[in-house]
């Protein structure tokens, strides 16, 4: 069989690394996971060896351009032996951006998302855009007994808007009447992870507590009918300080860290075998 | 800050930190809690891309505020409430309407859930200028254009401690239209968000009734606008009345807040006598959507204005008996009953 997965997130939500990192992690078969990999059929692998290549060398991966965008596949078998090869589009983040900004979108992604792809949506976990009200940072502002400063009006720009107005905005797009994306299951992706993990909170409650405009749309009727989170570093840490330490791993594949239900620690195939509902071990 | 102190670093491309020693996400007091704050600027991919090179695929809704014919294609689908408001310019119209949008930002309001709108774009312009990332120093909200045609904010909501859903249809209309209605009372007719609103709100700017030379005729104007509506047959039985009184942080604050409160009082029991007979009910309500002055929170006593839109209605006919049939399909259409949420 053949699935379609959607990797849709915004610039520098981290869905690159996430490829990388998961190729490697299934053709290294260093680590257990749901999913296993199912050896390389005629194809094109150039782009995902790239990847690997980079994420292995721990370097930062080169953000995917605007009519860059490849279509990269794999071939994975379940628990039971069922193969399946899922196809995961590499789409820029700009792409995803353009859903919002321009109200546009980009015919490799309605394609899919025409065509049954899962969304497996990202999300950089510590870089969410919140909002934040004048009177709040002023209330602020007159408690250190500081003064407003006034500063020239800027005008609205869509890129001024919060994160999760924006990730709710696009899911109603890509599971709309028009995009008509595949509404069964959605997977959310808080990646870069490992920056937020001392919060010591699950996946869920991370969503509930940063995100809750997304948590209700995903909880809603108008959502999908099921979604989970997992928390994702797919680097291990901070490629500008934790490089060495990294690079020390005599395992790779155990840089990686995941977290959420029914998740083994290294294994970035879960969230893909929940979001295809597979058999898993 | 001496000259040898570095510049702080921003990963916000839009943040001028480093130039007025502003946060543009409002963290002034508190950089470190910003999350932009110390990274390193956002690399080039993150610049506005070439509009050229984002190739055009299908047509997507635009976000904006939807019109009649759309907002009819809303309130067939499912319970839905249509609000008017009524009020002059700057009243908080478009305040309170973001005030809604903001709320459900930080999550569940007022025993209500999010489920979706079909206008978060729209409503995302109108916050705009409450935001710190506008550069303001006090909060205002973009005022609705008189060229602006008439238009509906969106929220699809979920109650689910009683396991029902309705849908919001917020009516947005520039304000010099209600003041020309008390001139020329017979463009009444034309306000097609009157002819089907569940709800009219009336607001009435907190901060002119505080001000002497402006507080009576706040209140000429709002009776004169309700009596042209009440004259020409818009309003029905069964809709409800809410007189508001916006920018109570404003009014507490005020000299005048005693006679400011003393004409609301006076305001909303001539309205009730007015109405008596004509709508179903008159209520009150005292709100600080966007409060400036920060002695209450952001969105005080909107909750209350909330349920109060939302609350069980009686059954209403299929067809609305009114003294004025508009042509248009939107205003006559009621819609079904009610929607129940699926255990």
């Amino acid at each position: 069989m053949t699935a379609s997965i959607l990797i849709a997130g915004l610039p520098g939500s981290g869905k690159t690394t996430f490829l990388a990192a998961l190729w490697h992690l299934v053709t290294s078969r260093e680590s257990s996971t749901e999913l296993t990999f199912g050896g390389l059929e005629q194809g094109d692998y150039a782009h995902l060896n790239i990847l690997a290549r980079r994420w292995r060398e721990g370097s930062e991966q080169i953000r995917t351009e605007l009519g860059s965008e490849k279509l990269v596949s794999m071939r994975l078998s379940d628990a039971e032996g069922l193969e399946l090869r899922a196809d995961f589009p590499d789409v820029s983040g700009e792409a995803f951006r353009a859903l919002w900004e321009e109200r546009n979108c980009d015919p490799m992604v309605a394609d899919l998302t025409g065509q049954g792809a899962r969304i497996l949506l990202f999300v950089h976990a510590d870089t969410i855009r919140a909002p934040r009200w004048i009177t709040e940072a002023n209330a602020e502002l007159r408690s250190m007994n500081l003064q407003p400063v006034t500063g020239e009006e800027t005008a609205w720009t869509p890129r001024a808007a919060p994160t999760q107005v924006v990730l709710v905005d696009m899911l109603q797009l890509l599971l709309g009447p028009v995009l008509k994306g595949d509404s069964g299951r959605v997977g959310v992706i808080l990646s870069a992870w490992d920056l937020v993990e001392a919060e010591e909170l699950t996946p869920e409650a991370f969503l509930a507590e940063r995100l809750p405009l997304l948590k209700q749309y995903l909880d809603g009727r108008h959502g999908p009918r099921a979604w989970r989170a997992y928390g994702v570093s797919a680097t291990g840490g901070e490629l500008e300080s934790d490089r060495d330490r990294l690079l020390d791993e005599d395992l790779p594949s155990e840089r990686i860290k995941v977290t959420g239900v029914d998740c083994r620690p290294h294994d970035l195939t879960a969230p893909l075998a929940w979001l295809l509902d597979r058999k898993v071990a | 800050m001496s000259d040898t102190t570095p510049a702080p670093l921003c990963g916000n491309p839009d943040c001028r930190i480093a130039v007025d020693g502003r946060c543009v996400e409002g963290f002034t007091a508190e950089l470190s809690s910003c999350p932009f704050y110390g990274r390193a600027p956002a690399e080039a991919t993150d610049v506005e891309p070439d509009r050229e090179r984002v190739a055009r695929g299908p047509t997507l809704p635009a976000g904006e505020p939807l019109s009649a014919f759309e907002a009819g294609l809303i309130a067939a689908a499912g319970e839905t409430r249509v609000m008017a408001f009524v009020g002059a310019n700057d009243a908080g119209k478009t305040t309170l309407v973001a005030a809604f949008s903001e709320a459900f930002q930080r999550g569940r309001f007022a025993d209500h859930v999010f489920e979706g709108s079909t206008t978060l774009f729209a409503f995302e312009r109108v916050c705009h200028l409450a935001r710190a990332a506008s550069r303001r120093a006090v909060a205002k909200t973009e005022r609705t254009g008189r060229a602006s045609p008439l238009g509906f904010y969106h929220l699809a909501l979920a109650l689910p401690l009683e396991g029902r859903r309705v849908q919001l249809l917020l009516a947005d209309r520039a304000g010099e239209d209600y003041r020309g209605v008390a001139d020329l009372p017979g463009e009444a007719r034309n306000f097609l968000e009157m002819l089907r609103a569940d709800h009219v709100t009336v607001l009435v700017d907190g901060e002119r009734l505080s001000d002497p030379t402006q507080r009576h005729n706040v209140v000429g104007e709002t009776r004169l606008v309700l009596e042209a509506f009440k004259d020409a047959g818009v309003l029905r039985l069964d809709q409800q009345v809410h007189v508001v009184l916006t920018k109570l942080d404003l009014v507490q604050a005020s000299a005048g807040r005693a006679k400011a409160e003393a004409a609301y009082d006076r305001l909303v029991a001539e309205i009730q006598d007015l109405l008596a007979g004509v709508v179903g009910r008159v209520g009150a309500f005292r709100i600080a959507a966007m409060p400036t002055t920060g002695d209450l929170p952001i969105g005080h006593g909107v909750d209350a204005l909330l349920r109060a839109w939302t609350a069980r209605s009686a059954p209403r006919p299929f067809i609305v008996q009114s003294a004025v049939q508009s042509p248009r399909r939107f205003a006559r259409y009621v819609g079904p009953q009610s929607t129940t949420i699926a255990s």
